[in-house]
C-alpha cells in the first residue's frame, strides 16, 4: 500500500490548503512561543538593569516549571490530534454517504430494482423468522418462560380427541397421585404449579352466557412470572377447602361482562350453586401456556373464571427449573420418582418427560418450520445474486470513474468502502420495505395456519425480528455490495482507461462472476419450485383420500348440561327431545348423537380380546372410541359393512361421579371410560381381534390404564358389528387405524349429536343454539364443528407449507428471470456494435439471434442442472411433508424443468430478437 | 458556581484572561504583562497557567490564535477573542458581578 503523500507535504503548503497541522508541527510551536515568550521577558527584565543571566533567570522563575508545561502541551497534541482522527473519520464517512446517496438518486431505476428485490428476500426472511421466534425460540411469553417445562406422562393413561396431528407418543397429563409426588418430591424445580380447564360450566345466576371455568394452584401467575391485570392473585392458602370462595376472572370477561368496571374487585359471582368473591383480574390475552388447541379437541386454552385449587386437584402441571437444572435431567427425576414403588400406580413403568414449549411442535412441524426457513434463505441468496449483478453491471459501466479516482491517487481501500457504503445502504432502505413485506406476509401465514400451529395467531413483528432484519441487511449488503466492490479496486488503471475507447470488450472477471450467479439463482429457484411441485403433488393425494364417510354438510354441537340434569335419570327422554328439536331445523335430514367421525376420545389402553384360547393381549395399544346411538351410521355416512348397530347396555350410567355436596366448591370430576355390553368396531380393528374373519360374537375389553378409572371399566363388551375404516387425509396410520363404538344415552362426557342437513344453511349455529334451548331450557349449546372443517384442518399443514414454499419458489424464479432478462439484454447492448458487422458482413437474422442467445440458454442449462442436483439433495428434507409421492418423483422434476425452461428461453429470447434488428450503420455510427 | 477550588482558580484565570483579550489581539507575553500590570502582580500567576489558560480557551472555542509578527519582528502566536469568546466574557463578567455583590452584602455589616 502506498504511503499518503500529502502527509509529508511542507508546512506552508498545508496551511494554504487549510489541511489541519501535524503532530509534530504543533509541538514545534508550542516551544517557540516558550521561546518568544521567555526572549521577550529576559529583554523586559534587561531593560531594568539586570544582567543577561539575572534577567533570564527571573525569566524563567516567572513562567513556572517549563517542563510540566511541555508535558501539558504535548498531551494537549495529543488529545487534539485523537479529536481530529475520529472528526476525519466521520467526515469520510459522511462524505460517502452523501456521494452513495447522490449516485443512487442519479439512477433510479437501478435503485428501485435492487431494493426491491432485496426486499422481497429480507421480508421473507423476517416473516418466517417471526414465525422461528414465536414458536422456536421463545415460545412463552413470561418473564421466566425460558425455565419453564410442562410435566407429562408419554403415551399413557388417556387422551382427549383424536386428530391427525395426535402421534402415539403424545403426551399427556399425569394422574393426579403422581402429580402429587412429584410436586413433593422433586429437586429439579423451584415450584410446581397445576391448572385443570373444567370444559363444562355456565353461571345459573340468570345468565345464560357460557363461561368456561379453571382450577389453578395459587402460585400459578408467580410461577410464570406474570401479574394479575387487575386486583390481586390468589394467596398460598386460598386453595384450603375452607378458603377457597374466591375467583379471578379473565381479562376478556371482566371487559365483555363487567364493562372492565374497577368495582370488581369484592363482587360476588355464582357458580354451580356456590358463591365466589372476585379478587383479581387474570393478566390480558391470559392462555393455558402450553396447550394446543386441536381440533375436536377439548382443551379450553382461555378460560374465563379462575378458582384456586391444590396440586393434586389439577393435571395440567408446570415445573419452574431451577436456575443450573435442564429439562433433561428433570426428565429423568420426574421418571424415578414416577416409578418408586412408594407412589401408588398399578401397571407398567411410567415414562415422564419435562417438556419446554418448543417440544410441543412434533417433529413434522418442526420439519415444516425448517423448510420454510431454508426456502427463505434460499431466495434471499437469489435477491443477493440478482443485486450483486446489477451492481456488477453498474460497476462494469462505472469503472473509467473508479480507474480515474484510482489515478489521481485515491486508496483502493477508500474505493472499497464507497462500494460498500453504497451496497449496505441499499440494503438498509430494502430492509425497511422488508418489514413492510413482512408484515403483510405474516397476515398470510396467521390466514394460512393449521391449528397445529394455532400460537401464530398472534405472531407479530418483535424488537428480536427487527434486530435480525437489521442484521441481515447489514450482512446482505456486505455480501452482494463485496462482489462489486473488489472488482471495482481490484482494477488495473491503465487497461481499464485504454480499454475504454474499445467497448466492444464485456469485461472478461466481471462476465464469469455474474453467469455464475444467474445460472445459481436458475438452480436454486429451480430447487425451490420442485419443492413446492412435489408438495402440490400431496396435496392432490390428500385431497383424493378415501375417507370412509361423508363430511360434506355434516355438523355437530356439543352442549353444557347443569349438573342434576346429566345426572338425573332423565336423560334417555333428554336425548329423544334434543334429538326431536335439531330434526325440527329446516334443511335437517337426520340427527344422532356422537361426535363426529374425525373427533373421538383416544384411548391409550391395551385391548383384551377373547380368542379361541382364552383372553388374551392383541398388541392393539390405543383406540378411538366413539360414544353413539342407532342412527350413528346413517349420519355419518360410515358403512356398516357386517353386523348390527349396538342395542343393549348403556351403562355409563354406573360410573357417574358421586354427587358432589350441595355448595360444596366444584372440583374437577374423573374421566368415564366405559363401554356398552354391544359395540362396533372397524374393520381393522376386527382383523386384529379375528384374523379369521369372524369378529362378530367376539368380546373385548379395555386393560385400565395405571391408576385411571373407577372399578369396573374393565367390564367385557361383545362386537356385534363391524364398521368401515375411516381415514383422514395425511393422517399417521394409528392415529385413526383402530375405531370402538360405544353406545350411549347421552354421549358422556357431554352430550354431543351429529345433524347431517341437505345444505348448511348460514344461520346454522343460532338455529342449533335455539332448538337445544327448546329441547331443555337448562342446556346451553357449546361449540359447533364441522365435518368439512376437520378434513380440511387435517390437510392444513401441507396446504400451509405448499402456500408459502409455493409463494418463495414463485418470486424466486421470477427475480431469477429478471436476473437473466437484464443480462442477456446487457450483453446484447454491449455486442451491438459486433452485430452490427456481422449483419453487415451478411450473417443471416437466425444465425446472429443464435448467436445473441446463446449466452441466455447455456445459463439455464446449467442452472437446471445444478438446480436438479441441489433438489435432490434437498427434498429429502421434504419427506415427512410428502404423502404417496417420492421426494424424487421424476414427473415433478420433469415438469417443473421444462416449465423452468420455457420461462428462462423466453426471458433469454425477448432481448435477443432485439440483436436481429440491429441496424449496422446506427451501430457503427455510434462509437 | 464552581466547587472545586481548581475550577474556581482556573474560571478566574480564563475570566481575565478573556477580558485582557477584550481590547486587541495580543501574544502571550503581552497577555502577561498586561496582567502584571493590572494586578500589581499580586494574584501570583505563573506564565505557565496563562498559557495553559489560552490553549484551554483555544480548545473550548473561546480564543483563537494565529501566527504574526511582534514589535521586534520576531515570529509570535496572537490571540483574539471568538464571538463565542465575547460572548462568555459578558456572561462571566455579569455573574461575577453578582456573585461579588451577594457575597459583599452577606460580609459588609447591615
Amino acid at each position: 500500500m502506498m504511503r499518503n503523500p500529502f502527509r509529508t507535504l511542507p508546512h506552508e503548503v498545508r496551511r494554504l490548503f487549510r489541511l489541519p497541522p501535524t503532530r509534530d508541527r504543533m509541538l514545534a510551536d508550542a516551544d517557540e512561543e516558550l521561546r518568544f515568550h521567555i526572549d521577550a521577558w529576559t529583554e523586559e527584565f534587561r531593560a531594568t538593569g539586570l544582567s543577561q543571566r539575572d534577567a533570564e533567570a527571573a525569566a524563567l522563575a516567572r513562567f513556572g516549571d517549563p517542563n510540566e508545561y511541555r508535558a501539558h502541551a504535548a498531551g494537549r497534541v495529543a488529545r487534539n490530534a485523537r479529536r481530529q482522527r475520529v472528526t476525519n473519520w466521520l467526515m469520510e464517512w459522511l462524505q460517502d454517504v452523501r456521494f452513495a446517496l447522490r449516485h443512487l438518486a442519479g439512477a433510479p431505476l437501478f435503485t428501485a430494482v435492487t431494493v426491491f428485490t432485496l426486499a422481497l428476500g429480507i421480508g421473507a426472511n423476517s416473516a418466517i423468522f417471526s414465525v422461528v421466534h414465536r414458536l422456536l425460540l421463545d415460545p412463552l411469553p413470561y418473564r421466566n418462560g425460558d425455565r419453564i417445562v410442562a410435566l407429562k406422562t408419554l403415551g399413557s393413561i388417556s387422551f382427549i380427541a383424536s386428530s391427525a396431528s395426535i402421534a402415539a407418543d403424545a403426551p399427556a397429563n399425569p394422574p393426579s397421585n403422581l402429580l402429587q409426588a412429584w410436586a413433593e418430591r422433586n429437586r429439579s424445580f423451584e415450584q410446581v404449579a397445576g391448572v385443570e380447564p373444567v370444559y363444562l360450566s355456565l353461571l345459573p345466576d340468570g345468565r345464560q352466557d357460557t363461561v368456561t371455568h379453571a382450577f389453578a394452584t395459587p402460585n400459578l401467575l408467580e410461577l410464570l412470572g406474570a401479574r394479575p391485570a387487575y386486583g390481586r392473585g390468589f394467596r398460598s392458602d386460598e386453595a384450603k377447602p375452607e378458603r377457597r370462595h374466591v375467583a379471578m376472572i379473565s381479562d376478556r370477561w371482566w371487559h365483555a361482562a363487567y364493562g372492565g368496571r374497577a368495582d370488581i374487585i369484592g363482587q360476588s359471582i355464582g357458580y354451580d350453586s356456590a358463591q365466589y368473591t372476585i379478587v383479581g383480574v387474570m393478566p390480558a390475552g391470559f392462555t393455558i401456556p402450553m396447550v394446543e388447541r386441536t381440533l375436536g379437541g377439548l382443551q379450553i386454552p382461555s378460560p374465563d373464571v379462575w378458582l384456586p385449587a391444590p396440586i393434586e386437584e389439577t393435571t395440567i402441571a408446570y415445573g419452574l427449573l431451577r436456575p443450573d437444572v435442564t429439562a433433561e435431567s428433570a426428565t429423568r427425576e420426574l421418571t424415578a420418582i414416577a416409578n418408586t414403588s412408594a407412589v401408588p400406580i398399578r401397571g407398567d413403568s411410567i415414562r415422564a418427560r419435562a417438556m419446554r414449549a418448543s417440544d410441543f411442535l412434533s417433529a413434522r412441524e418442526v420439519r415444516m418450520i425448517a423448510v420454510l426457513f431454508a426456502a427463505v434463505g434460499a431466495l434471499l441468496m437469489i435477491a443477493c445474486a440478482n443485486a450483486a449483478n446489477l451492481l456488477l453491471v453498474r460497476a462494469w459501466s462505472r469503472r473509467r470513474e473508479f480507474a480515474v479516482r484510482l489515478g489521481l491517487g485515491a486508496g483502493r481501500m477508500r474505493l472499497v468502502r464507497l462500494a460498500l457504503t453504497e451496497s449496505v445502504l441499499l440494503a438498509l432502505v430494502a430492509g425497511v420495505l422488508g418489514i413492510v413485506i413482512a408484515h403483510a406476509a405474516l397476515r398470510v401465514i396467521i390466514a394460512l395456519r393449521p391449528v397445529a400451529l394455532d400460537r401464530l395467531a398472534d405472531v407479530r413483528i418483535e424488537s428480536a425480528v427487527l434486530l435480525w432484519t437489521a442484521a441481515i441487511s447489514v450482512i446482505t449488503g456486505v455480501l452482494f455490495g463485496g462482489v462489486a466492490a473488489l472488482f471495482s479496486a481490484s482494477q488495473n488503471v491503465a487497461d481499464v482507461l485504454r480499454s475504454e475507447t474499445r467497448s466492444a470488450s464485456t469485461g472478461g472477471v466481471s462476465s464469469r462472476v455474474r453467469s455464475t450467479l444467474i445460472a445459481a439463482e436458475i438452480a436454486l429457484s429451480f430447487a425451490l419450485l420442485v419443492g413446492a411441485g412435489l408438495l402440490a403433488r400431496s396435496f392432490t393425494a390428500l385431497e383424493r383420500t378415501r375417507l370412509g364417510f361423508d363430511p360434506h354438510q355434516l355438523v355437530s354441537i356439543d352442549m353444557l348440561a347443569p349438573g342434576p340434569l346429566w345426572r338425573g335419570a332423565q336423560r334417555p327422554a333428554l336425548r329423544e327431545s334434543v334429538v326431536e328439536a335439531i330434526s325440527e331445523i329446516p334443511g335437517v335430514t337426520a340427527v344422532s348423537m356422537g361426535s363426529l367421525p374425525t373427533a373421538g376420545y383416544r384411548f391409550a389402553a391395551a385391548l383384551i380380546a377373547e380368542t379361541g384360547d382364552g383372553p388374551r393381549a392383541i398388541g392393539v395399544q390405543q383406540t378411538v372410541t366413539t360414544w353413539i346411538d342407532a342412527h350413528y351410521f346413517d349420519v355419518s355416512g360410515i358403512a356398516l359393512l357386517a353386523g348390527r348397530v349396538p342395542h343393549a347396555g348403556a351403562s355409563d350410567e354406573t360410573l357417574l361421579p358421586p354427587n358432589p355436596p350441595a355448595g360444596a366448591p366444584v372440583g374437577p370430576r374423573p374421566a368415564f371410560r366405559r363401554l356398552s355390553e354391544e359395540v362396533v368396531v372397524n374393520r381393522e380393528l376386527a382383523r386384529r381381534v379375528a384374523p379369521d374373519g369372524n369378529a362378530i360374537g367376539r368380546r373385548i375389553r379395555m386393560e385400565s390404564p395405571p391408576a385411571m378409572g373407577p372399578p369396573g371399566s374393565d367390564a367385557w363388551s361383545t362386537i356385534v358389528g363391524i364398521a368401515d375404516d375411516i381415514r383422514l387425509p395425511g393422517a399417521r396410520d394409528d392415529a385413526q387405524r383402530y375405531q370402538v363404538y360405544t353406545l350411549s344415552l347421552t354421549a358422556m362426557p357431554h352430550p354431543t349429536f351429529m345433524a347431517r342437513f341437505t345444505s348448511v344453511p348460514p344461520n346454522v349455529e343460532a338455529a342449533l343454539r335455539q332448538a337445544v334451548q327448546r329441547a331443555n331450557p337448562s342446556l346451553v349449546a357449546r361449540r359447533l364443528e364441522r365435518a368439512d372443517d376437520h378434513v380440511r384442518e387435517a390437510m392444513a399443514p401441507t396446504r400451509f407449507t405448499l402456500g408459502l414454499l409455493g409463494a418463495f419458489a414463485g418470486v424466486a424464479l421470477l427475480l431469477a428471470v429478471v436476473g437473466l432478462y437484464a443480462s442477456v439484454a446487457y450483453t446484447v447492448n454491449q455486442r451491438t456494435r459486433e452485430f452490427g458487422i456481422r449483419i453487415a458482413l451478411g450473417a443471416p437474422p437466425r444465425a446472429v439471434a443464435q448467436l445473441a442467445l446463446a449466452d441466455g440458454v447455456r445459463l439455464a442449462v446449467v442452472g437446471l442442472f445444478a438446480g436438479a442436483f441441489i433438489a435432490v439433495l434437498a427434498t429429502r428434507a421434504l419427506s415427512g411433508l410428502l404423502y404417496n409421492v417420492e421426494p424424487t418423483d421424476p414427473a415433478t422434476f420433469i415438469a417443473i424443468a421444462l416449465a423452468v425452461g420455457a420461462i428462462t428461453l423466453s426471458a433469454s429470447w425477448l432481448p435477443a430478437r432485439r440483436a436481429v434488428r440491429v441496424d449496422p450503420i446506427e451501430a457503427l455510427r455510434t462509437e | 458556581m464552581p466547587r472545586d477550588p481548581k475550577d474556581l482558580l482556573h474560571g478566574t484565570l480564563d475570566l481575565l484572561v478573556l477580558r485582557a483579550l477584550a481590547g486587541a489581539p495580543m501574544h502571550g507575553f503581552a497577555l502577561s504583562k498586561w496582567i502584571d500590570q493590572r494586578t500589581g502582580g499580586d494574584l501570583g500567576i505563573v506564565d505557565s497557567a496563562l498559557y495553559k489558560a489560552l490553549n484551554r480557551l483555544e480548545d473550548s472555542g473561546d480564543v483563537q490564535a494565529e501566527w504574526g509578527l511582534s514589535d521586534n519582528n520576531r515570529r509570535a502566536k496572537f490571540y483574539s477573542l471568538t464571538a463565542r469568546g465575547r460572548r462568555q466574557l459578558r456572561d462571566e463578567v455579569a455573574s461575577w458581578k453578582h456573585y461579588v455583590a451577594v457575597v459583599t452584602s452577606v460580609l459588609e455589616p447591615g
